[in-house]
């Protein structure tokens, strides 16, 4: 593994400097643990799915404009339709659905085929919806809500994505990465891997796909050559990865120290990443701000810090908020302005982005 | 760090997680509905081996896929739970806090990778605990599984406890013998006897099976020495001829028995009579006989080989108290003493830990030991130990003096996980040492010499 745990050890003898502390902008209470967040692409909502069941649509304000019942036991997953009209959640009832906000039923109420939906995914054109549900990845037709894909996985999926306009899609789950095709019933391509991936963010330009992984490690794969790549040394699992929109920088937690690889070239094979401490629990979630090299990352202990994550751009974080309650997820505004984060008291809390000088 | 935000943040308390093994058929289903129904006050999630999730009243059961993950390192004590990691992930999330977890495992499942999840997983060991493994077994049926049942063993050699279920279908003598049969295997848990797993919560939630704290509060049998005998009685003998007689039982090749005299019947003489019969049984080689006379202070080996009636005679020359050890259990044998045609019954009888057990692979071995152990010694031995046979070695738990600290050291394991801390002060206990090894093919004798060579 290249170099992680000395540059970890490198880091840890230098102590951040105190940085600006930032007002939020805005604080909710949703009233309950706040399971996953999501930004209308044009930005005038923000979804936050709820370990309780409902769904609080919130607006580019922080005012609740919407609740829709959700799911029963819980919801797991939001994400808005490309064109933003649509939302599609997952929960802990089996089911997805889709919602048109205003409306009080959802528009279709769809079967994951486990107990729980937990992984969503619209395709590019919005023509498309994906459901991750235990063993059972889904393809579902946004016209007429039709299932037109279906594809068994020997076992939990614990990532999916899109790859482009194709009908095609890549999914992870313990021993591998399997890449799939609308109309063809079994896997185009797998790359195997003896190891429990736990989740997976492929690369904005497609040439990467990332999974953390149960053994403290990350795996990375360069997608057109199935090539592989190990990253060890992480204090703990790493569940939190956050590419730049250049796909040049992937951000990591496992820990409570961020660590920056950097992809430019023929990518971090050898290289040592760059880390950013200013977190003292481990990380729940990092995002890079769209369109640019800002980072932020949010701590389990409530912190959030904003960095300049760009090569040799400096330790010291540019602005840094925080919350008594245990962060749980990240979303940047659609144009960058604003930072989400969630806690686990049920406070959704916006923060204007700093400026990178 | 901002702002202090960690120091407001308060710990929640780690939530007990209760596993419960068993073949099928052995009751688990029925001991899950009755803790789901009766009235105890508690909120609990159930995680059912079956598919779907329900809330019902104030419990809530999901369904869980069993999927075993293994580490790309090929470490067998790494492997753990995937379904679980997710599962009781979400249920932390949810505002209704709960008072206990139940994981129910199917009936072919090896407890260790269940266990493993809560000790390997950061996020899991942060937030729950736990608390126990909690076996069930079929008294009926068990039998024909333990002996050759890689599953079975293990489900009861990983136990903390051990509810020996549908004791209505089996007299109390099969019953006895499999109590004793499972305590050669897991000297460490607690046995209870249920009929429709009729039992009382806290004896299966909340036992403290992995708190260190509670390390030893379990059956005497885990502090009682090893003995070369199972059982001892003790008779009030008439001077004359006696004959003892042993018919067909367990398929053992020869019984050991052994008479001695005794001063009284206190229980100094009885103290002393055990050391004297350990070191006679040890120390002397007797050849089996089908018969003969069993003479006061003499080791008499009974072969068991022929068919029918065993007969020994026992010449009494003077009346007195005598006490009569034998290797295995008399029950076994339907094991009569007689003078003429009248049975002569022990005034008092007692079961002891059998040092080995030679029909089963999993077992338990005990050490007791004084004096001080030398802390780099314990830890180069055990290292040593868990790298070579740490997959044979399911769980251990002990209490430990190591010279120059003043608090007792305790320890537990699972595989080759390894948890251990200084506890309260010796004060005016008497310093000594008590461990305990459960596993498969484990070699006492080894296991002792190591444990000795760590004295400091």
């Amino acid at each position: 593994m290249p170099g992680l745990r000395e540059a970890l050890v490198a880091e840890s003898s230098k102590r951040p400097t105190r940085s600006a502390e930032l007002e939020p902008s805005w604080v909710v209470d949703i009233g309950d643990f706040p399971t996953d967040l999501a930004w209308s692409p044009g930005g005038e909502r923000l979804a936050v799915a709820s370990a309780a069941g409902p769904i609080v649509v919130l607006g580019s304000e922080g005012d609740e404009q919407l609740r829709h019942r959700g799911h029963e036991l819980g919801s797991l997953a939001v994400d808005w339709s490309p064109q933003g009209e649509r939302l599609a959640s997952g929960g802990q009832d089996g089911r997805a659905r889709v919602w048109v906000p205003g409306d009080s039923s959802p528009q279709a109420e769809l079967r994951g085929g486990a107990a729980w939906v937990e992984l969503l995914a619209w395709s590019e054109d919005g023509g498309h919806l994906a459901t991750g549900s235990g063993k059972f990845l889904k393809v579902w037709d946004a016209s007429d809500w039709s299932e037109v894909g279906s594809f068994d996985h020997p076992n939990t999926i614990s990532g999916l994505a899109w790859r482009g306009e194709s009908g095609r899609l890549v999914t992870s789950s313990y021993g591998g990465i399997q890449f799939w095709e609308l109309g063809q019933p079994t896997a185009r391509r797998t790359f195997r891997w003896k190891g429990s991936l736990i989740c997976m963010r492929v690369s904005p330009n497609g040439r990467w796909i990332i999974c953390g992984s149960q053994d403290c490690s990350v795996h990375i794969w360069k997608s057109a050559s199935g090539q592989d790549l190990e990253m060890s040394g992480y204090p703990l699992k790493v569940k939190q990865l956050g590419w730049s929109d250049d796909s040049r920088y992937l951000a990591t937690g496992g820990g409570a120290d961020v660590c920056i690889w950097d992809f430019s070239g023929r990518g971090p094979a050898g290289t040592r990443p760059e880390v950013r401490q200013g977190h003292v629990d481990a990380i729940a979630d990092v995002a890079f701000q769209p369109g640019s090299h800002l980072l932020a990352s949010l701590g389990r202990d409530g912190s959030l810090c904003f960095w300049n994550g760009a090569k040799g751009k400096g330790k010291k974080a540019l602005g840094t908020g925080g919350r008594p309650s245990s962060g749980s997820k990240l979303a940047w505004s659609p144009d960058g302005t604003s930072v989400a984060a969630a806690f686990e008291s049920g406070e959704v809390v916006a923060w204007k982005a700093p400026s990178v000088s | 760090m901002p702002a202090g935000q960690a120091d407001a943040r308060e710990l929640p308390r780690r939530v007990p997680v209760t596993v419960l093994t068993g073949f099928l058929g052995a009751g688990k289903t029925t001991l899950l509905n009755r803790i789901l129904t009766e009235n105890h006050g508690k909120k609990i999630a159930v995680i059912e081996n079956e598919f779907g999730e329900v809330g019902i009243d104030n419990a809530l059961v999901i369904g869980a896929d069993e999927e075993i993950f293994e580490m790309n390192n090929g470490c067998i004590c790494c492997t753990v739970r995937g379904d679980l990691i997710r599962i009781l992930g979400n249920l932390m999330r949810r505002r209704d806090k709960l008072d206990a977890i139940l994981i129910e495992t199917t009936g072919l499942a090896d407890p260790a990778p269940v266990a493993q999840t809560f000790f390997v997983d950061e996020e899991m060991k942060d937030q729950l605990r736990l608390d126990g493994i909690v076996t069930l077994v079929d008294s009926k049926h068990v039998a024909l599984h333990l002996g050759e049942s890689k599953e079975c063993q293990e489900q009861i050699a990983f136990a903390d406890v051990i509810l020996l279920n549908k004791t209505d279908l089996v007299t109390a003598e099969e019953l006895d013998l499999l109590e004793r049969r499972i305590r050669s295997m897991n000297a460490m848990a607690r046995i209870h006897r249920t009929q429709n797993t009729a039992i009382a919560l806290d004896r299966v939630l909340d036992v403290g099976g992995f708190d260190l704290g509670r390390a030893l509060d379990t059956r005497p049998a885990f502090l009682e020495p090893e003995y070369p005998f199972e059982w001892s009685g003790i008779y009030l003998l008439d001077a004359g001829e006696h004959l003892l007689t042993l018919q067909d039982g367990s398929p053992d090749p020869s019984m050991d028995v052994l008479l001695l005299r005794l001063p009284d019947e206190s229980e100094q003489a009885m103290a002393t009579a055990l050391d004297r019969a350990t070191r006679l049984i040890s120390e002397t080689r007797a050849q089996p006989t089908t018969g003969g006379e069993l003479r006061p202070e003499s080791l008499h080996r009974i072969s068991l080989a022929p068919k029918g009636e065993k007969r020994v005679t026992v010449q009494v020359s003077e009346p007195g108290v005598f006490v009569l050890f034998t290797q295995h259990l008399p029950a076994e044998f339907s094991m009569r003493l007689r003078r003429g045609r009248a049975d002569v019954r022990p005034t008092s009888t007692h079961q002891y830990n059998p040092g080995h057990e030679h029909d089963n692979s999993v077992t338990s071995v005990s050490i007791v030991l004084e004096g001080d152990l030398h802390q780099e010694k314990l830890n180069r031995w055990l290292s040593k130990l868990l790298l070579e046979s740490g997959t044979d070695i399911f769980r251990m738990k002990g209490i430990l003096s190591i010279a120059g600290q003043d608090r007792r050291f305790v320890f537990q394991g699972v595989h080759m996980l390894f948890d251990g801390e200084p506890e309260r002060p010796w004060g005016k206990e008497e310093r000594s040492n008590q461990m305990v090894f459960i596993g498969r093919n484990l070699d006492s004798a080894a296991l002792d010499r190591g444990f000795r060579a760590c004295l400091a």
